[in-house]
């Protein structure tokens, strides 16, 4: 099984680890979890989709280039300006290169996909640096979910010029500006 | 600086008065602040009942009224909506 799924799995186990009261332990590595999975599986699917088989290595290496931060920041202008779009106002937020790929509205299984990686990764960063914060085990298992739609979201999406966009986005946007 | 925040919730509260909350969740407050990357931001807090078993259903109509408000919020603050669910 991929790894992905391996951590999504494990994100499920650690949710409902303790039959009774959680520790807290378990529900921040299983937010923590929650958002890796997800973030694999994107630098996955965009690795693949922007390398080639050969030589073996080189997917990996592609992979390794991907930043958290930047991830981010294409997701959240795309949310923002497919919203827009869909209001019929102006989609500023997506980068003037990156605009006229795509096909706007986006397609809202990618944009919960766009969405969930936004929230988990601002999840994960309290689950793993927050420590005054006390986790309850429905948020959670609500963390956990999204992960799980967001994969089911993706298989549904990934095939579309959207999702193409997107995932070569995720790794070269900031360079499309020079 | 306190009064402008109150001010700013009690327009939040507004936003949402129409939004049918589903069975367990008994209010929905906003807290506002910065994100990890220091942009602007509000934690769209729903209220529920704690549950150590919660169903695929329940946190189905959680996603489902999260959703809902984060798109009101979307549509009506240059704060980016996050979601966050405390028990009672």
């Amino acid at each position: 099984m991929a790894f992905h799924h391996d951590l999504l799995e494990q994100a499920e186990h650690l949710v409902s680890r303790e039959r009774k009261k959680p520790k807290q332990a378990s529900l921040r590595r299983a937010v923590s979890a929650a958002y890796y999975a997800l973030f694999h599986l994107l630098v996955a699917e965009a690795a693949r989709l922007l390398s080639p088989t050969q030589p073996p290595g080189l997917r990996v290496l592609i992979g390794r280039a991907f930043n958290h931060a930047d991830m981010r920041n294409v997701c959240k202008g795309l949310i923002q300006g497919s919203a827009a779009a869909g209001r019929n106002r102006s989609s500023n937020d997506i980068p003037a290169a990156t605009r006229p790929l795509l096909s706007l509205p986006i397609e809202p299984a990618l944009v919960s996909v766009l969405q969930a990686f936004v929230d988990l990764q601002e999840a994960r960063h309290q689950a793993d640096y927050d420590l005054q914060k006390t986790w309850n085990r429905l948020d959670a298992a609500t963390h956990v979910a999204t992960a799980r739609n967001a994969f089911a979201s993706w298989q549904t999406v990934r095939r579309a010029p959207n999702a193409a966009v997107f995932a070569a986005a995720l790794l070269l946007q900031k360079h499309w500006g020079r | 600086m306190e009064a402008a925040a109150d001010d700013e919730a009690k327009r939040f509260r507004e936003f949402v008065r129409n939004v049918r909350l589903p069975n367990g969740v008994s209010r929905v407050e906003f807290r506002f602040g910065e994100d990890s990357t220091g942009a602007p931001a509000v934690w769209i807090v729903l209220f529920a009942r704690d549950d150590l078993k919660p169903s695929k259903n329940k946190i189905a109509d959680l996603q489902r009224v999260a959703e809902e408000v984060r798109s009101i919020v979307r549509s009506e603050s240059s704060r980016w909506p996050y979601v966050e669910i405390a028990t009672e």
